[in-house]
């Protein structure tokens, strides 16, 4: 047999496990380690995209990576991949990798070294503390975003760090928030094996999440008797396999969900007993409304939602009153178990927090909670977006593991922890994503208080909406500093002052925590290119020169530095150069100390070597009397959650009320705060495609998958595209009050957005959308609204080019 | 010479399923495995990694077709930094 053959082998036992799903089947695969046959080792991680969090096996010989295929012993893809999953063992190869730091001088960017990059970092913090802030990503490791809080909070002594998960999935932590007192989803992704009724709400998983979705579908192969219903603005290819599509008008999916629970209510069908046992209800304050929001009695609750009849929801989002009569049945019936998804369609979105805790709503009210297959589920984007941003807390108002900036308590129990002198974890909430950006955009003396933004793992050049006014417009003043950590150029490393070059997916240890609590380890496999390093090296490196220079920040309260470790003699190792950061296992040390805040909100963890072994495990993760350590599939739920006691059925713990309750709320309709006009006539909606992953750093670098999705493109309907004059494949442009965008027209493409409606995907920088989309945000989660704006539409001028 | 693996779900009608199995058979640049509850086994062998993904789209986007799911892909012969980033 030659190494073809042999490959060939490989690929049909691989599918062919895949295809009969027999454990005995799976472990035939390649086990992890050295194949004597042609000298590939493989090892495990999770996929560098998306939030789903699929293991691969990762091939690699002579230091390069050559294979890669699905984990069939991973429970989240059961052998599986998508097209984006099958192609990540070339995303570190493109040709134009990052490799040496680089300054600006008189507008020139040139090679420095590692140690000058440091110096530059630690001057401009000195220079101004109070106006540096550090700026990740839902792609930062769970290390590294612990790395990069602790360097901030306890070592700075501001709240000066967010997150780009900020703008995909900030209004789901709010309706988690207000729904439940805690942040994260408490079903998970099995709900897909076991759902009779499976419903999208402004949700594409056929695109976006496509192993997930083929879980789903697997069942109608096998001959399940399965319904999907997709709630949706256009429609995509998810809607090709619904059962039901209910087109809504932009911004109109809270009188849905209000439709839905006025008709439970009114029919009768509603779980009263669910209801009287575990639910209160809430509303926002008529002045200053918080999360917290005020108690209301059902019949003052019931009364508010009574407005909102099938025919009053079908005149605000135009979807037929029998359909809203449909849901309700549905939803009034208890012998069916339903799953609700989501992801960015309800997320960004200026009613965000609302729009989550009304379908939270919708699922409490009619008792659809707590079983498998029967409840609420958020999606994310990012593949750490929950383990490092919202679990760690690498956002202005969070410290470790759910904790509060705003509460003197928490921050003095992380002082502790952290053996901080008392004080040193500042109470002043710093700015969000928005705000930051706006303020780094603005001169000192007109409130641009923010001189200094180190990017890591992001590209907020071409994701930041209305990005001339938030992000462009600081190149234009003095005094502004941008420094960006990445693997490859970026409009954001093109427009930076220091460019640092990283160290990604596999070219490092690392750790993500999914969208179903599900916490993930890999090992380093394969080197950086050429002086590419680690984030969080270069973090606590920047923190270690600032040590140096005598910074108090960085020393704790016995005059130690702050990320101070120890090999097994007890000899501090200089893990702050990067030829030592290797000799101990850095990681393991930041999550072992960082997973010591995990029981704060029973998001409990396991020890590292514990995730070392499995394929992720969900919090919580309880040690057994026989040692074991056991995940958790549902929370709040008796005899599957931990700190749930017998007999309680359900316990919302972490409830608001304080009474074990969780929260069913009352949100009004408003509408949107941009609409289109005469000036202004269509809706623009913008969003992610199948083969390229968000501002498509990655995956335009990848030929097959830039073959495949070579450019951007504007999806608008026939009609009004013959209104126009234009053309399939004509140039058109795409004009807002803030920007515009010449790009090519897709008619009857991919997806079908309805009359007055045109959609176009992020990933391209060539044709940067965002110069075009709206700013304004969701007022309790800040998370600004890409789904929706008002724009005009024509031909490009001659001579304009996509 | 890139090797995929993959999954096909396929359609649940049988005229759409028998439509893309006289496909699949009919290539010779695919091997079919086994096949059970509606997913079948393939491995795809192509000269370039573009004719295979070209494949794997075209059978996407057959009638029915639920899914084209890749497990395995060996692209120990692919060198992406070769490729020129603008075409």
């Amino acid at each position: 047999m030659d190494r073809r053959d042999f490959l060939r082998q490989m690929a049909m036992t691989a599918a062919s496990a895949a295809v009969v799903g027999s454990v005995e089947a799976q472990r035939a695969i390649v086990p992890l380690g050295t194949s004597p046959r042609d000298g590939v080792t493989w090892n495990k991680a999770p996929c560098r995209f998306c939030g789903t969090g699929c293991h691969v096996q990762v091939g690699v010989r002579q230091g390069r990576i050559v294979g890669i295929q699905a984990d069939p012993l991973a429970e989240v893809n059961k052998g599986h991949l998508c097209v984006k999953g099958y192609h990540v063992g070339l995303a570190p190869y493109g040709p134009d990798r990052l490799t040496r730091p680089l300054l600006r001088r008189n507008g020139e960017m040139v090679p420095i070294s590692w140690d000058q990059a440091l110096d530059v970092i630690a001057d401009r913090i000195q220079q101004n503390p109070a106006g540096f802030a550090l700026y990740g990503s839902g792609q930062w490791t769970i290390p590294e975003g612990y790395a990069g809080t602790k360097f901030v909070k306890g070592g700075l002594g501001t709240n000066n760090i967010e997150a780009n998960a900020r703008l995909c999935m900030s209004s789901a932590v709010t309706g988690f928030l207000a729904t439940y007192g805690v942040d994260e989803p408490a079903s998970c992704f099995d709900d897909l094996d076991r759902c009779d009724v499976m419903i999208c709400w402004g949700n594409n998983p056929a695109e976006m999440h496509p192993v997930l979705f083929s879980r789903f579908l697997d069942r109608r192969s096998r001959g399940e008797r399965t319904t999907l219903i997709d709630i949706g603005t256009r429609r995509t290819r998810t809607t090709g396999f619904a059962d039901h599509y209910l087109e809504f008008k932009p911004h109109t999916d809270t009188a849905i969900a209000l439709g839905i629970m006025a008709l439970l209510v009114r029919e009768g069908t509603y779980d009263r007993q669910f209801v009287e046992r575990h639910c209160a209800f809430r509303a926002p304050e008529a002045q200053n409304p918080t999360l917290q929001g005020e108690a209301i009695d059902f019949e003052t609750w019931k009364s508010r939602i009574a407005e909102y009849t099938p025919e009053r929801v079908q005149e605000i989002s135009g979807v037929p009153a029998r359909e809203i009569r449909r849901l309700a049945e549905l939803f009034g019936n208890r012998d069916l178990r339903i799953a609700s998804f989501w992801c960015m369609g309800m997320n960004q979105h200026t009613a965000g927090t609302a729009i989550n805790s009304l379908v939270h709503g919708v699922h409490l009210l009619s008792g659809h909670w707590g079983r498998e297959g029967d409840g609420p589920s958020s999606l994310t984007g990012q593949p750490s977006a929950c383990g490092t941003v919202r679990e760690v807390g690498t956002l202005v108002h969070l410290l470790p593991g759910g904790l509060s900036v705003a509460k003197p308590e928490h921050r003095a129990a992380v002082e502790r922890r952290w053996n901080l002198p008392e004080g040193r974890i500042s109470d002043r909430i710093g700015p969000h994503t928005m705000e930051m950006f706006r303020r780094f955009c603005l001169p000192a003396d007109q409130g641009g208080d923010i001189d200094t933004i180190w990017v890591q793992v992001t590209n907020p050049g071409q994701t930041i909406p209305n990005a001339t006014e938030y992000f462009d417009r600081a190149r234009e003043l003095d005094g502004k500093f941008l420094i960006v950590s990445d693997a490859y150029p970026t409009l954001t490393t093109r427009a930076a002052d220091l460019v640092l070059p990283s160290a990604m997916w596999v070219e490092k240890n690392g750790m993500f925590g999914n969208s179903e609590r599900r916490t993930q380890q890999w090992f380093k496999m394969i080197d950086p290119p050429g002086e590419a390093r680690d984030d969080c090296w270069q973090i606590i490196a920047v923190a270690r020169k600032l040590f140096d220079r005598g910074h108090p920040g960085m020393r704790d309260a016995e005059g130690k530095f702050i990320f101070h470790t120890t090999d097994a003699s007890g000899r501090e190792v200089p893990i702050w150069d990067f030829r030592r950061y290797y000799d101990v296992n850095v990681d393991e040390r930041l999550f072992d100390e960082y997973r010591g805040f995990s029981t704060a909100k029973h998001k409990n963890l396991a020890p590292y070597a514990e995730y070392v072994r499995a394929r992720g495990l969900r919090w919580p993760v309880v040690e057994t009397e026989g040692g074991a350590w056991q995940e958790t599939r549902y929370r709040f739920v008796e005899g599957e959650d931990p700190f749930v006691p017998e007999g309680a059925g359900f316990q919302f713990y972490h409830s608001t009320s304080e009474d074990d309750r969780a929260q069913i709320w009352f949100h009004p309709y408003n509408p949107p705060p941009e609409v289109p006009d005469d000036a202004y006539p269509f809706w623009l909606c913008t969003g992610r495609v199948l083969e390229h992953w968000h501002s498509g750093t990655m995956t335009m670098r990848i030929p097959p998958l830039r073959r495949a999705m070579p450019q951007a493109y504007v999806e608008m309907h026939r009609d009004d595209a013959r209104q126009l004059g234009i053309a399939n494949g004509d140039l058109v442009r795409i004009e807002s009050r803030r920007g515009h965008v010449d790009i090519t027209a897709w008619i009857d493409g991919r997806g079908q957005p309805p009359r007055g409606s045109v959609f176009v995907p992020f990933f391209d920088e060539r044709l940067r959308i965002n110069l075009v989309t709206l700013h304004e945000y969701d007022p309790f989660s800040k998370q600004p609204d890409y789904k929706k704006c008002a724009v005009k539409i024509r031909r490009a001028p001659r001579g304009a080019s996509a | 010479m890139p090797i995929t693996g993959a999954v096909v779900v396929l359609p649940p009608s049988p005229v759409d399923r028998d439509a893309v199995l006289a496909r699949l058979s009919t290539d010779a640049r695919v091997t079919l495995g086994p096949e059970a509850q509606g997913r079948l086994a393939i491995v795809v062998e192509t000269t370039t990694t573009r004719e295979g993904q070209d494949l794997l789209f075209d059978v996407q986007s057959m009638t029915g077709v639920g899914a084209v799911l890749p497990v395995f892909h060996d692209f120990s012969d692919e060198h992406p930094s070769d490729d020129p980033l603008e075409e």
